[in-house]
């Protein structure tokens, strides 16, 4: 069973995932928290979270962080869905409205997420920020239900418990 | 294929230090050159590159480096000759040793790849010849075997210690790969005040992660005194070759100063003596980074400190935190400043990479050129100093080619038949200024003007509004050049673009200053480090940023007419400051920011920023502070023109650091715009 993991103390919102029997092989390379690789051929390794009330996940192809939200520094001249950018230990960090970039923005004035999922490879990192957090979960490669043809941001769903999870792709999300 | 040897990572040493060899090579021949041009060959300098090329030798043995390790063992033959003076220095000894070094430099810098065998053979074959004029030595009553594996020099040494009667031994040690040196040092050093090591050998034997090594030690003591001192070591085995017999101790030779060689010898087949070491620069990275998060809370300490103070009036503990954290603060700008300086190297460094380029250009070009230096301890930033090597190369070929005349038509006028490059190097505030100054032709501002209207660079009309200095930096445009031919090295108008556009990603700037028929000075204005700044924080329309201070000439106070001057969608309007017309930037319009309350009526601050000779105003509502800043870069997604990154002030937050010079030169592209409103301040 996973919980959910916050490196920077956020709420242990969990929500048990269905448990997924390993295979013997899977388990050692499921080992590493928060790094190793996204998918071992056989499985899928997630964060998932939440927007509006779907949820949504990446995989987890490197460190992952999850903050509250903080004072964002605006930058001009750049796309509307990136707020401005964040310090994180020294490194400067785009951070990206991703219910905007999706276009499921919901208008309400000055919308501050509940929390920023920092995600991505070693290249590409961002903030983004989501309503909140659900669960590290493993999924056999094969229950991805891959998208025909690619459109905007999905690469495809996992289904959990009889709940559908959008997953996006993080290098298409950060392409500007 | 080269075998990467032990590890990845130890190759990579070996190329660093396999450079840093080749430099004082380089060094070493050079005054050698200079001195068979005076008629004086000194020992010492033809020894430190016999020695040099030894130890290539050697080194490249152990990471396979074949190309290297023949080359390195052809000149080291010829050099050895020549140091026990069997052969000449002739010219053509002294070229091909050059050519083998440049050799060197050149499998160097493509990391012992393949592809030079053509060429290190043929150098071979030239310096092979060097030592058939040379005389063979009678040899001696040592094992022909062992002689023939040493040098001879090292032969020679051997021979001395057995003419005077000592000891010879051959002690058979081994150390684990990974620690050899240490191992190896350690034994050097207990052995050293008892015999001399004749030489250090690389055994026969083979073992699983260990190096073998026979060394050959002469001395006075008898085995079981050596056989005590080593105790300690492990795996030792040892031969005695010769002991000393009733010979006659005549006939022996007056020898020129061997202690001198033997003290260097000792270090010279592992490892050089060295009171310096190696880091990466990302580790040096990183202590930056703690350092400047440790700035951060030490500013926490000072504010809540300050706070205590207004509330509590004179509190105990208040005063104690106080008086705590100005040590702190102290302390803590030691360490900064430590950790700063790690990171800087004297410009020295940079600037002997040129001697050998200006000796190759000069010779390809016919003409005769050289090149000293001045300012050599200037320190600056390790990165900086790697940014600028590329500009200072094109800089320097560009002279070599235009304004260096050739020899005749400079005797001509009168000048030195040798061109000279100086280069200079000194601190300015936290700048550094680099000059590269010629005695050549100087630029012809008539011939640049003609040939940037015949690239099609600039339009006629336009060129004759310039001003001089302006004409002079045409020749910073990409395609831009003078010569009619592509030569091999010059003609194809790229190289001094290359050169503005490093200059500016290191926040600096360049000036030239010409005389037509005396020279040329090219001046080069760097932060000497990039890490940490000075800023000035400001705030224009509610939103704050930081200025870095070094590009700031002064700050005035603008008339609130001004503010009402810029409308919105407009960047700038114009003031009139010490007789200068000088364009005013609100930043608000140039970031494409709404205009918010900006325009409240009151007189508000010109920031004037300047770049050799232009100037640039940006007008702010308020001046906050002056402190020193660590500027991070910005995503790279998010590279906006006008921002050079931002810095993180903890509770202060994270402002955007202003590019100026681009700033600048966003408004200069701009001034093709007929100015809309001009306002005396």
């Amino acid at each position: 069973m996973m919980e959910a993991k916050s490196k920077r103390g956020g709420p242990k919102e969990a929500r048990s995932p269905k448990p997924v029997r390993l295979k013997q092989g899977t388990i050692a390379s499921a080992g590493k928290r928060h790094g190793g690789k996204a998918t071992d051929g056989d499985t899928l390794r997630l964060v998932s979270f939440f927007l509006n009330g779907d949820e949504y996940a990446f995989e987890i192809s490197g460190a992952f962080e999850v903050i509250k939200p903080r004072e964002v520094t605006e930058v001009p001249q750049v796309p509307d869905f990136i707020r401005g950018i964040l310090s994180v230990r020294g490194e400067m960090l785009p951070v990206m409205d991703l219910k905007a970039r999706l276009g499921i923005a919901v208008p309400e004035d000055d919308y501050v997420s509940k929390r920023i999922l920092i995600a991505g490879g070693e290249e590409c990192k961002a903030g983004f920020m989501v309503d909140g957090i659900g669960a590290i979960k493993e999924f056999k490669a094969k229950s991805l239900k891959r998208l025909k043809r690619a459109e905007g941001f999905l690469i495809g769903t996992v289904t959990s418990k009889g709940d559908a999870i959008s997953l996006l792709d993080i290098d298409k999300l950060l392409d500007i | 294929m080269v075998k990467k040897g032990i590890k990845g990572d130890r190759f990579k040493e070996f190329l660093v230090e396999a450079e840093d060899i080749l430099n004082s090579m380089g060094t070493g021949l050079l005054k050698l050159g200079r001195g068979v041009k005076a008629g004086i060959i000194d020992p010492a300098v033809l020894n430190s590159i016999f020695r040099s090329a030894h130890t290539m030798k050697g080194m490249s043995g152990l990471f396979n480096c074949s190309e290297i390790t023949t080359l390195s063992h052809a000149l080291e033959d010829t050099l050895d000759l020549l140091r026990l003076d069997r052969i000449n220095l002739t010219n053509d000894v002294l070229d091909s040793i050059m050519s083998g070094h440049e050799l060197l430099v050149r499998i160097v810098s493509n990391k012992c790849e393949d592809g030079f065998t053509e060429e290190v053979e043929e150098l071979k074959v030239r310096l092979v010849e060097y030592s058939r004029t040379g005389k063979v030595q009678g040899k001696d009553k040592i094992d022909s075997e062992l002689l023939s594996v040493l040098t001879e020099y090292e032969a020679h040494r051997l021979k001395v210690n057995l003419q005077d009667g000592k000891y010879i031994f051959i002690l058979g040690v081994s150390f684990p790969v990974t620690s050899f040196d240490k191992g190896y040092a350690s034994l050097i050093s207990i052995l050293q005040d008892s015999a001399e090591i004749i030489a250090t050998l690389p055994s026969s034997k083979t073992g699983r992660e260990m190096l073998f090594f026979d060394i050959l030690i002469g001395t006075v003591k008898k085995k079981k005194f050596i056989k005590g001192l080593l105790k300690e070591t492990e795996g030792l085995t040892f031969k005695t070759l010769a002991e000393p017999s009733e010979r006659p101790s005549a006939s022996r030779p007056a020898e020129a100063a061997p202690p001198a060689f033997t003290d260097e010898s000792r270090g010279e087949t592992l490892r050089r003596a060295s009171d310096t070491v190696r880091v990466k620069i990302d580790k040096l990275d990183n202590l930056m980074n703690i350092v400047s998060e440790l700035g951060i809370i030490k500013s926490s300490i000072e504010s809540m400190s300050a706070e205590l103070k207004n509330e509590g009036g004179l509190s105990f503990y208040g005063i104690e935190l106080s008086r705590i954290g100005k040590e702190l603060e102290r302390k803590f700008t030691e360490l900064r400043d430590s950790v700063l300086g790690v990171r800087m190297v004297p410009v020295g460094q940079l600037f002997n990479r040129f001697d050998t380029f200006v000796d190759r250009l000069s010779r390809e070009s016919g003409k005769e050129v050289r090149i000293v230096s001045n300012g050599d301890d200037t320190e600056l930033d390790k990165i900086i100093a790697e940014q600028l090597a590329d500009p200072l190369m094109h800089i320097i070929r560009n002279i070599v080619d235009h304004a260096i005349e050739a020899p005749r038509a400079r005797e001509q006028s009168g000048k030195r038949m040798v061109g000279t490059i100086t280069l200079s190097a000194f601190q300015k505030g936290n700048h550094v200024v680099i000059e590269v100054r010629d005695d050549g032709a100087g630029m012809d501002e008539e011939l640049i003007k003609r040939k940037a209207v015949e690239k099609g660079l600039v339009e006629k009309r336009v060129v004759d509004d310039l001003s001089s200095q302006e004409v002079l930096e045409l020749i910073f445009m990409p395609g831009f050049t003078t010569k009619d031919v592509v030569s091999a090295t010059s003609g194809r108008g790229v190289g001094m673009d290359v050169v503005k556009d490093n200059i500016t990603k290191l926040s600096g700037v360049v000036d030239i200053e010409t005389a037509k028929g005396k020279g040329t000075k090219f001046v080069l204005t760097i932060p000497s480090t990039l890490a940490i700044i000075q800023a000035l924080i400001v705030e224009e329309n509610s939103v704050r940023y930081a200025i870095p201070l070094n590009s700031v000439v002064e700050i005035t106070e603008l008339a609130p007419g001004l503010n009402g001057a810029g409308t919105p969608g407009e960047a700038a309007s114009t003031i009139m400051l010490n007789d200068r017309k000088i364009t005013c930037v609100k930043l608000a319009n140039f970031f494409g920011r709404s205009n918010g309350s900006g325009t409240n009526g009151d007189a508000t601050y010109g920031i004037i920023a300047g770049l050799a000779d232009q100037r640039l105003c940006i007008s702010v509502d308020r001046l906050l502070e002056e402190l020193d800043v660590v500027i991070k870069p910005l995503p790279e997604m998010l590279k906006v023109p006008g921002i050079a990154g931002a810095t993180d002030m903890g509770e202060k937050g994270t402002l955007l650091v202003l590019d100026v010079p681009g700033i600048l030169e966003h408004q200069l592209r701009e001034r093709k715009q007929p100015v809309k409103q001009e306002t005396v301040v």
